[in-house]
């Protein structure tokens, strides 16, 4: 910024902070969502019992691990 | 005379009088050990007797023939397969998904997703952002990528029609939150029609199983389900061993 005036190096750093907390919510928010998948495939795992529901419930936990890795991330940017 | 009668005492090495027949204790031991085989025997006997559920078991595995995978669109008489509604003497004969080709239109555009982000870099989409924006980008839209097909998964995998000894069930999830549980007894069952459409369902052999009820749940629908001949054939069978059964009462 000179003076008042704007440049547009300012106007970009601006963008890019606006971004990065658009994301940042967006990653907890897909982060509560994650924890709903895997409380979800639980409770559809104890409603119909099979052998194949723990690889299902292992990868509903990768989700929420891959979801906790997105949002440290988003708060690297 | 023996010894023990004069003396009013019993030695060892007498002889036990069993009314009027003499046996030794070694006698008695093998005598015992006689009727313990053949009560043995008897009980294997009555165990080894064929018990009335297996020759239909057998039935259901002449109609519907075997499924090993669990994956598998069409599991008869699955024994790993439980359900939380399931009575502790309720056994499922059969357990019916829509056929695995009513998931081709999701796995395609999932693929398709896949090579979105090749897209973008190839016509410089996310060039505007810096390096580690357009990796977080990446990372998400393959997040989503994975989330979408594995919701799409558990739908089709948890969209189950079960076919017990004594009920008709339908469970299934719709979008992860909402589980819908419908049932019916066999003995409720009045018709049961199919309606085989499209040129995928007749190259495939899946189609509708409409099943009338006199129970509240007025009808349950099998969707897309495949061989809905066989089911029809199992529906009837079972509906004559439950005629059978009420034969069965009504002599007593």
């Amino acid at each position: 910024m000179i003076g008042n005036i704007v440049t547009i190096d300012d106007a970009g750093n601006y963008f890019l902070i606006i971004t990065k907390i658009f994301f940042i919510l967006f990653g907890l928010l897909y982060f509560i969502f994650s924890l709903i998948v895997v409380k979800q495939v639980g409770s559809m795992s104890k409603s119909v019992t099979d052998k194949f529901n723990s690889v299902l419930i292992a990868f509903s936990y990768i989700h929420l691990i891959f979801s906790i890795l997105l949002i440290l991330t988003f708060l690297a940017l | 005379m023996t010894r023990s009668q004069d003396l009013d005492t019993i030695a060892p090495d007498d002889e036990i009088i069993v009314s009027g027949t003499t046996q030794t204790p070694k006698e008695e031991v093998q005598e015992t050990k006689e009727i313990k085989k053949k009560f043995k025997k008897k009980k294997i006997e009555i165990e080894e007797e064929p018990v009335p559920n297996e020759e239909f078991h057998k039935k259901v595995h002449d109609i519907c023939g075997h499924s090993k995978s669990s994956l598998s669109g069409f599991l008869v008489h699955p024994r790993i397969l439980t359900f939380a509604e399931q009575g502790d003497d309720e056994t499922i004969y059969l357990a019916v998904r829509p056929h695995w080709i009513n998931n081709i239109s999701w796995v395609f555009i999932a693929i398709l997703m896949l090579f979105v982000p090749l897209f973008f870099k190839y016509f410089s989409f996310l060039n505007f952002f810096p390096g580690q924006y357009q990796f977080a980008i990446i990372l998400f839209w393959y997040l989503m990528t994975f989330i979408y097909s594995f919701e799409k998964f558990l739908s089709w995998y948890f969209d189950l029609y079960l076919v017990t000894d004594q009920r008709v069930i339908d469970i299934d999830f719709n979008n992860l939150l909402n589980k819908h549980f419908a049932e019916a007894d066999i003995a409720m069952v009045q018709d049961v029609s199919t309606s085989i459409r499209g040129v995928l369902g007749t190259f495939f052999n899946f189609g509708d199983v409409l099943i009338q009820t006199a129970s509240e749940t007025n009808q349950i629908n099998f969707e897309k389900v495949p061989n809905p001949e066989k089911i029809i054939k199992l529906f009837k069978e079972l509906r004559d061993l439950e005629e059978q059964k009420k034969g069965g009462e009504n002599d007593r």
